[in-house]
């Protein structure tokens, strides 16, 4: 029986060798397909009060997880494809503000656990900067999460999307539980 | 409730489904007053288009009644009659606030599954391919439409529930490509396709100044149609070019802009449409393309060629004829919310007029026998109505 640390380990570090063989370690960044960056017409502040609040961060993860925080500690459970168990991954949140890791960043969010300082550690990073001509926030979203990494890529799209998307109007756009494909009895 | 749905290539049944419920505080659901087959759907159902899954509810061009609001919807009420445009549109973001609801940046739940192909991903439409959001379509009893404030549109009394159906998509595909031709007064706009879309796209040209527009197609009933509504029309099958007979109408000077309303499973003639039609056959290429490639050839020097048609990979593109000539190409998937209030007038003031295409009024329940009606184009079918 392994625990849900060594799962996560293993995971991780799946992940990660799986993405730096196939674009290579970069000093100071990590693969490209686990970071997606949007625009997001509304100012900073209000993009990173939306990463502040678990529940607003709960509904972006949508399918792919669920998310509890207790002040700055959070627990992620993160689905797993072909498995009903969910991984779960404790993390603190530390905010920064400009960075010079980040040129032009407003705001650093980094998920991440203090006790793991491995080089395959786990990681969500948030950063946030003013874009230019006004059009709000440039939203950079980047993960090295403990799921397959393949599915790193569309998780920061889809997370970023879906904040997104819950800035701007409210909402995430959804179909579950009706989605076109029907399971209903016929 | 009844639905039409797509349980594999060229196999269709209507079953019963669960019905739509209000999942977000902005959706509306509609009860469906009258539903239509559309050419963009024969691409998946033929299995062109990759992204259906056994089960899905299709159908994107609709109309109905209202008849349950959520918590955030103020302007939409429950009894108003509607119209809903087939893309998504949130009305807030970059996109929809610049007029280009489809390509909406907030209504597509599978935007992660459509950026490989596109870059970036479009807005949601109902009852498409999942890349497109897979959403429930309107081939149903009812219909779950989002942020129902911004893609219900109330229709006017003195409009027609036939003439709104055709507003939410064939209408509104068409007047979007004839704006992208930036129509001058006496202008000549000749049209690829007397498809729906196709005959909407020249009526539409004309509402906007048009001084002629010419309709290009084989099939007689159609051209008829065309004719009706005051364009010229050019039987393909009946001269050698197209290209040359266009030229021969416009005294050597060619159309101004063409619209190309066919799309990837378009018809032709000569010898590259036998090339196309082979490399679609063992799945070598997406797209039979000769009438995209005969528009670009048609279209005057400087002039605007406005592609409407659904298109896949093309290949054999004709770039250098475009530089060459100086052409602009626009093409969209169709801006319906931006032109609504537009559109709607000019059904009113009788400058356009959807009615002729409804050809084939049916209940669901024998929409498998619709679709193939319209794909085979039986009976003079131009388009066959849903009534579930």
């Amino acid at each position: 029986m392994s625990g849900p640390r060594d799962t996560i380990t293993s995971a991780v570090r799946g992940a990660v060798q799986g993405v730096a063989g196939k674009v290579g370690e970069v000093v100071g960044r990590r693969s490209s397909g686990a970071q997606q960056t949007l625009t997001v017409g509304r100012p900073v502040d209000d993009v990173a009060a939306l990463w502040r609040d678990p529940a607003a961060v709960r509904q972006a993860l949508g399918d792919a997880g669920t998310v509890e925080a207790d002040g700055d500690r959070w627990t992620w459970r993160l689905a797993r494809p072909g498995s009903d168990d969910p991984v779960e991954w404790r993390t603190t949140l530390v905010e920064g503000g400009p960075s010079t890791a980040f040129p032009g960043s407003s705001v650093v969010l980094r998920w991440s656990d203090p006790d793991d300082g491995s080089e395959a550690a786990s990681e969500l990073v948030v950063v946030l900067r003013e874009a230019p001509q006004d059009l709000g926030t440039e939203q950079v979203v980047r993960l090295d999460l403990p799921v397959p990494d393949l599915a790193a890529g569309a998780l920061a799209l889809a997370l970023g999307y879906r904040a997104r998307a819950l800035v701007m109007t409210g909402e995430v756009p959804t179909i579950t539980p009706q989605p076109a494909g029907r399971s209903a009895d016929r | 409730m009844r639905a039409l749905v797509w349980n594999g290539v060229n196999d269709l049944a209507v079953e019963t489904v669960d019905d739509p419920t209000l999942l977000n505080p902005h959706d509306v659901v509609l009860r469906v007053g009258l539903t239509v087959t559309c050419g963009s759907d024969l691409h998946f159902i033929d299995g062109y288009l990759p992204g259906m899954r056994p089960g899905d509810v299709f159908g994107h061009e609709f109309m109905g009644e209202v008849v349950e609001v959520g918590s955030q919807v103020s302007r939409t009420e429950v009894g108003d009659r509607v119209t809903v445009p087939s893309f998504v549109s949130c009305g807030e973001c970059w996109y929809c606030s610049r007029g280009m609801p489809s390509l909406c940046d907030t209504t597509n739940p599978n935007a992660a599954l459509q950026q490989p192909v596109l870059g970036y991903p479009g807005g949601g439409i109902y009852g498409y391919t999942h890349p497109f959001g897979g959403y429930q379509g309107s081939h149903a009893e009812y219909v779950r439409v989002p942020f129902g404030d911004v893609n219900c549109f109330t229709v006017p009394e003195d409009v027609t529930d036939v003439q709104a159906l055709f507003a939410s998509d064939a209408l509104a595909t068409g007047y979007t490509g004839a704006v992208f031709c930036d129509v001058q007064p006496g202008d000549t706009v000749a049209v690829f396709g007397a498809g729906g879309v196709g005959l909407m796209a020249a009526a539409s040209a004309r509402a906007l100044g048009a001084g002629r527009t010419i309709v290009v197609d084989r099939f007689p009933e159609r051209l008829a149609i065309a004719r009706a509504q005051g364009s010229e029309v050019l039987d393909y099958t009946e001269v050698d070019s197209v290209q040359e007979a266009l030229r021969e109408m416009t005294g050597g000077r060619g159309p101004d802009s063409v619209v190309e309303a066919v799309g990837m499973e378009g018809h032709g003639t000569g010898v590259q449409h036998v090339v196309d039609r082979a490399k679609q056959a063992v799945r070598a290429s997406t797209d039979r393309a000769t009438p995209l490639r005969e528009a670009i050839m048609a279209c005057r020097k400087g002039g605007v060629v406005s592609v409407l048609g659904v298109y896949g990979l093309t290949d054999s593109f004709p770039m250098a004829m475009v530089t060459n000539k100086g052409l602009t190409i626009r093409s969209a998937q169709q801006f319906g919310q931006t032109h609504m209030a537009a559109m709607l007038e000019h059904v009113r003031a009788g400058r356009i007029d959807p009615t002729p295409l409804a050809t084939h009024t049916m209940p669901l329940e024998e929409s498998v026998e619709g679709y193939r009606l319209f794909k085979e184009k039986e009976d003079g079918c131009v388009r066959a109505v849903f009534r579930p």
